[in-house]
């Protein structure tokens, strides 16, 4: 569901970045403005057509955006095998916020699109055989070549895609098991909490 | 999960491949992993909690020797959890910069000066934005927003010049 653009190449190549000696130096930004009309954003057709689509905006400067589908109803959504989502099963604590509430399928899944294509590549992987699609992942890619002292000569190869992958599977598994519990709790212990117990939290409600 | 697995099998094929699926005997491919504990994924997110209460943000390989950085999490992966758990999804009009009570009153810690270049906070144009593609009255759920703009391969013959 990844959608194509034009060639957007990086035109800034002043890249070059450093580490935060003072929060005050350099902190204040503009508001990129999302200024684009998502009808005519031309979008590539993709394979599925039982999910209602809509744009997630999660991306701002994504023009055309990420197309994920319609953000108002989890329990409609059903796989490509058929299989719908066991949302709300059971319940760790039912006073605490829901996920579903707390989330559109829309921006979740706008978000998982964007995850698998976000993964961290070493400089000596050819542009041509780069997985990214976004420049500013490029940007941090180009970082891991070894310049002026500011990256070491050798970054091990454990440091680019397995981390990646551990957190993309983490994410999958923190999803789900926040739907079967219909779950949006900030808790506060690293053990799991037993469904129906009074469990703690740092904070009550998560809504912004 | 394995419903999640096939709906990004559906929207990413090659990427979920090399994420999600394990090489099995010959050229079987096995989709999923072991479902971990409770108490596993938990105790996972407590330690991303301590990786930015204690260890900060990154968003560069640069420093990437330095101590602690290797803990640290990654910007683009600090905007995804905000989908996946509230403490990683700020308050709406945070600063990026004040102890706030959503995060223990701690600092977030940015390792690298350009991270404002990756992330920032909605604002009131986005959502006037996303109210009218989304045709809903509210505010969205989310709090951050991602500046990243899309990016293609270049052509053959025009890579970059720190692989050379």
């Amino acid at each position: 569901m990844v959608v194509s653009d034009a060639g957007r190449e990086l035109k800034d190549e002043s890249s070059e970045d450093g580490y935060v000696e003072s929060t005050d130096e350099d902190d204040s930004y503009v508001d990129a403005e999302p200024g684009i009309n998502a009808e005519e954003a031309a979008v590539d057709e993709v394979t599925v057509n039982f999910y209602s689509r809509r744009d997630s905006l999660i991306c701002c400067n994504y023009h055309p955006p990420v197309v994920a589908f319609d953000g108002r109803d989890w329990p409609a959504i059903k796989s490509p095998s058929g299989k719908f989502f066991a949302i709300g099963v059971d319940s760790f604590d039912k006073t605490a916020a829901y996920y579903t509430k707390n989330n559109t399928p829309a921006d979740v899944f706008g978000a998982l699109t964007f995850m698998m294509s976000a993964s961290l590549e070493h400089h000596s992987v050819a542009d041509n055989n780069s997985s990214l699609i976004d420049a500013l992942l490029v940007k941090i890619k180009r970082s891991s070549f070894p310049k002026d002292n500011r990256t070491p000569d050798f970054i091990h190869s454990n440091s680019f895609s397995k981390p990646h992958k551990m957190f993309c599977r983490f994410v999958i598994e923190y999803i789900a098991m926040s739907l079967y519990f219909d779950y949006w709790g900030g808790h506060s212990a690293s053990g799991g909490p037993s469904p129906y117990n009074v469990v703690s939290f740092f904070f009550r409600s998560a809504s912004p | 999960m394995t419903l999640l697995i096939d709906i990004c099998k559906d929207i990413n094929p090659s990427g979920a491949r090399t994420l999600f699926a394990e090489r099995a005997r010959g050229a079987n491919v096995e989709w999923g992993w072991e479902v971990p504990k409770l108490s596993t994924l938990f105790a996972k997110v407590v330690t991303k909690k301590s990786s930015i209460n204690k260890c900060g943000i990154r968003s560069s390989w640069y420093g990437a020797d330095t101590k602690g950085h290797d803990k640290a999490m990654w910007i683009h992966h600090f905007f995804i959890m905000q989908f996946v758990h509230p403490y990683f999804r700020p308050p709406r009009n945070w600063d990026f910069k004040t102890p706030h009570e959503h995060f223990k009153h701690c600092h977030i810690k940015f390792l690298h000066k350009k991270w404002y270049r990756f992330i920032k906070m909605i604002g009131n144009k986005d959502i006037r934005y996303y109210q009218t593609v989304a045709g809903m009255k509210g505010s969205p759920k989310y709090t951050l927003l991602w500046l990243g703009e899309r990016w293609c391969t270049p052509e053959a013959g025009t890579q970059f010049e720190d692989n050379n």
